[in-house]
């Protein structure tokens, strides 16, 4: 109750930036909405993901078990099949990230560690030809 | 040569009968040395087709594909008359295909198919431009290429060939149904060559596989984790469950004590990840199906390739789990 208090505060002190955030998000989604994959890819939702991964990787170190780490793969998702589908390709990932792929799918070892190889092709093999 | 005139001139100017006494000295330990070396200097240019080509196939055998196909070349630049000429020119692009240079496999194969050999040669080429193809994660144009070869070249034992080749690239792409009427049209006097009998025996149980329908799971993810449930991934499931149910709950109550944006946000993530679950759903289903079907598979190549002779190569894409990659043999 206590977690869902601060989930209430935070809302009445920043809805504001809420609201610019769903709409810069849904903003920077546009294009690719369109087709334009390129320039979405260019956009604010990878320049996210490299803060998370230069900041917030730094700070609480590399946690990811999977290969490529989660932040990786969304990056990828995004650049390959836009913002939309590099959305629901990266929830996907993230309710998948260390559980089930830890028995089904095959290890690779980088740099020393040992890690669950979950590539982006292993996901969208059944719909997308990219290679 | 500074140096030489130097001494000689230095000389000169010391004594002349001694000069000339090493002059003398000079030539006969030249012309000694000179004399002595031509005949190893002759028998080291000296390149013979026999050594030449059996260098170039214990390079092969030893594994060490890209210097074989070098020297396979070197045979056929200075021995272009020898009859083993196409011979070499199909190990160089055999080397190629070891060494994973499938590009040039490609081209090495392709000149030597239509380089007018007889069709031995020729169909042996076109064997070896199909498999490049599979490698190269094209079957359709390994397919092709056999069916043109079938075309181009009227002979019962290539068709079979054919046939045969056609059927394995067909089990490995997971067509049951085409394989097996490919492995049929090989004629019965090369059946038990090839082994044609036991592979049909054993593709009948490819029927049998476990499959999961990806649309049935599609569906039962309409309630979060029941497509991972179906796919047999539990802890999937229940995250899946746990983290859609959560965020609804969240947005409800956000929307319920009138916090607008912050319900707004938390339906967009809550979407994403009802979403995710759902297109999750589905690509377990896919990855279970394509796991069944490389594990049927690599247990087919086992029984009936490897006594063969046929080559393992992988490329990515099947296998079991602890393998990131598809086995797959070639045979020439």
């Amino acid at each position: 109750m206590r977690a869902l208090q601060r989930i209430r505060d935070l809302g009445r002190g920043n809805a504001g930036l809420v609201v610019f955030l769903i709409a810069f998000t849904l903003w920077s989604a546009a294009p690719a909405l369109a087709g334009d994959r390129e320039s979405a890819t260019g956009g604010s939702l990878v320049s996210s993901l490299d803060l998370i991964r230069s900041v917030l990787t730094r700070a609480d170190s590399d946690r990811c078990p999977m290969a490529p780490s989660c932040s990786a793969y969304a990056r990828r998702a995004f650049r390959r099949h836009g913002a939309l589908t590099g959305w629901i390709m990266t929830c996907d990932r993230l309710l998948r990230c260390g559980r089930d792929e830890k028995r089904l799918a095959p290890r690779i070892r980088i740099n020393g560690r040992i890690f669950i190889y979950d590539p982006i092709e292993n996901n969208d093999f059944w719909w997308s030809k990219k290679k | 040569m500074t140096l030489s005139r130097t001494t000689i001139s230095g000389g000169q100017r010391k004594n002349r009968p001694a000069t000339g006494f090493n002059r003398l000295m000079l030539r006969t330990i030249v012309f000694c040395l000179v004399s002595a070396c031509l005949p190893l200097a002759a028998a080291a240019l000296e390149i013979d087709a026999d050594s030449q080509y059996s260098f170039a196939r214990q390079l092969f055998a030893n594994q060490q594909y890209l210097r074989a196909a070098a020297e396979f070349q070197r045979f056929v630049f200075f021995f272009p008359r020898d009859s083993r000429v196409p011979e070499a020119g199909l190990r160089i692009a055999r080397a190629y295909l070891h060494a994973g240079r499938y590009r040039q496999a490609l081209k090495a194969a392709d000149k030597l198919a239509h380089a007018g050999y007889g069709h031995q040669i020729t169909a042996r080429a076109y064997f070896l431009i199909s498999r490049c193809y599979q490698l190269m994660n094209s079957p359709t144009q390994a397919i092709a290429t056999l069916h043109n070869l079938t075309t181009l070249v009227r002979d019962p034992a290539i068709d079979d060939q054919v046939a045969y080749r056609l059927g394995w690239i067909y089990l490995e792409q997971g067509n049951w149904e085409k394989a097996r009427e490919s492995f049929e049209k090989v004629g019965p006097e090369r059946r038990p060559d090839l082994g044609i009998d036991p592979i049909l025996t054993d593709l009948s149980r490819a029927d049998d596989l476990p499959r999961k329908n990806p649309t049935l799971a599609g569906v039962l993810s309409l309630v979060p984790g029941g497509g991972q449930l179906y796919c047999r991934r539990y802890q999937d499931a229940l995250i899946a469950f746990g983290v859609n149910a959560g965020l609804v709950w969240a947005a409800w109550e956000s929307f319920d004590e009138g916090h607008q944006a912050l319900g707004t946000l938390i339906s967009f993530v809550a979407l994403g990840f009802y979403m995710g679950n759902i297109y999750g759903a589905v690509t377990d289903a896919h990855k279970f199906n394509r796991q069944q079907t490389g594990r049927f598979v690599d247990t087919m190549r086992r029984r009936h390739l490897d006594d063969r002779g046929f080559v393992y190569f992988r490329h990515p894409g099947h296998g079991a789990p602890a393998a990131p990659a598809l086995a797959l043999r070639i045979t020439f």
